[in-house]
């Protein structure tokens, strides 16, 4: 099969108006809060959704967030942003066609699973700037989204051979597509100009590393989609562990003890954004 | 070891390190177990948080409430999902959540 035949971005849907309106605004330096409060409390719907996730164990926050203002005093600008794209990518896709051989909310059971622990780990690790951790985690696996909607029959196919052959979903997208959803989510991640940090957890999520270079926030994808895979949390299309590079433990200089002392919080805060960003209320 | 609040500390935990007063009196050395009269004397000299020990051994506690045919169960499942055994302490721990969250599953443990 020859990827210039059967790849197509531009058929991708183009990001929400909100989050380019929001891009926009954030670019100029004259922004205040209210102008940015304004544009994402004209959506109703995902303003309640931002603050009942600010308000939240994933972010942990000991005061009572009651508006959009307060959210992006105490999340900063980036953050809030980032929420809405995680909100209005969700939404997206949830009002599409259901599917015979792809579960779309077990996807995003992995995805919310894979972002909250993303921030965990960032939080052990003492990353201070945390703004991109959740977001990287909730778009990793996006180019399986194009697979899904705009290859069916080969994606089909995909899934149908994982189950009989149990290889590892990348190893059968290379296999029988010629090419992998790290690579098309990174040519997502271009066409919606995403920052190099977001399209490069995208890309090398699998990998871990930056082509052999370290990198905090790719290593903790990497980690993430691991631990949420080992702890059965959602499905991303197939069931399998894979082992994690071994340079992630340099980069992140982190504990065996720390990793299972995640347990308890992954469990919380993945079930609290799983009643928050998937259960229509 | 982890640290915990007072309200969180129950009878039967271990002490993992010494709790001080603002005096720089040992109140309860380490390896104490925790009773009712320790939780008192916490509350009385107005400490608000303790180290406790962890498990040492994350399956101790599952193994407990575990029968050998789910311990058997669980690990034909995760042979399933694993294609590669641990070789380090990080594989380890990833595979002791696994295992973790498996008998939590299966004994409807939260």
């Amino acid at each position: 099969m020859k990827r210039d035949k059967i790849i197509n971005i531009d058929d991708f849907p183009t990001l929400p108006t909100i989050y380019t309106q929001l891009m926009e605004i954030m670019s100029s330096s004259r922004t205040t809060i209210e102008n940015v409060a304004e544009i994402i409390e004209k959506d109703q719907a995902s303003s309640i959704k931002i603050l009942k996730t600010v308000n939240s164990s994933v972010y942990g926050i000991n005061k009572k967030i009651g508006s959009i203002k307060d959210a992006i005093f105490y999340l900063g600008f980036q953050e809030v942003k980032n929420l809405v794209f995680s909100l209005t990518m969700i939404n997206l896709f949830k009002n599409k066609k259901k599917l015979s051989f792809f579960n779309l909310v077990e996807y995003w059971k992995h995805s919310i699973a894979v972002g909250v622990i993303t921030r965990l780990l960032g939080k052990i690790i003492g990353e201070k700037k945390l703004d991109n951790y959740f977001i990287s985690g909730i778009i990793h696996d996006i180019g399986k989204l194009y697979f899904v909607y705009y290859m069916q029959d080969e994606y089909s196919m995909v899934i149908e051979n994982i189950r009989n052959d149990e290889n590892y979903i990348i190893d059968t997208e290379r296999l029988l597509m010629d090419t992998d959803h790290c690579q098309i989510g990174w040519e997502i991640a271009k066409k919606w100009d995403l920052p190099n940090s977001l399209s490069n957890s995208i890309l090398y999520h699998y990998d871990g590393s930056v082509n052999g270079n370290s990198d905090t926030l790719v290593s903790c994808v990497h980690l993430a989609d691991i631990i949420a895979r080992a702890m059965d949390l959602g499905n991303p299309g197939d069931i399998y562990v894979h082992r994690p590079n071994p340079s992630i433990w340099d980069t992140l200089n982190i504990s065996p003890k720390e990793i299972l002392a995640l347990e308890q919080p992954i469990m919380e805060q993945y079930s609290d954004s799983i009643s928050i960003l998937l259960v229509n209320k | 070891m982890k640290r915990i609040s007072l309200s969180e500390l129950k009878e039967g935990d271990q002490i993992a390190e010494p709790v001080i007063n603002n005096f720089g009196q040992t109140l309860i050395p380490s390896k104490t177990k925790i009773t009712v009269r320790y939780i008192n004397l916490l509350k009385m000299w107005g400490i608000e948080n303790v180290f406790i020990k962890e498990s040492d051994n994350f399956n101790s506690e599952d193994d407990m409430v575990v029968s050998d045919e789910t311990k058997q169960h669980i690990q034909m499942q995760l042979s399933k999902r694993f294609k590669w055994q641990p070789d380090n302490e990080w594989e380890s721990a990833i595979f002791q959540l696994a295992y973790s969250k498996m008998v939590k599953s299966l004994t409807g443990k939260k």
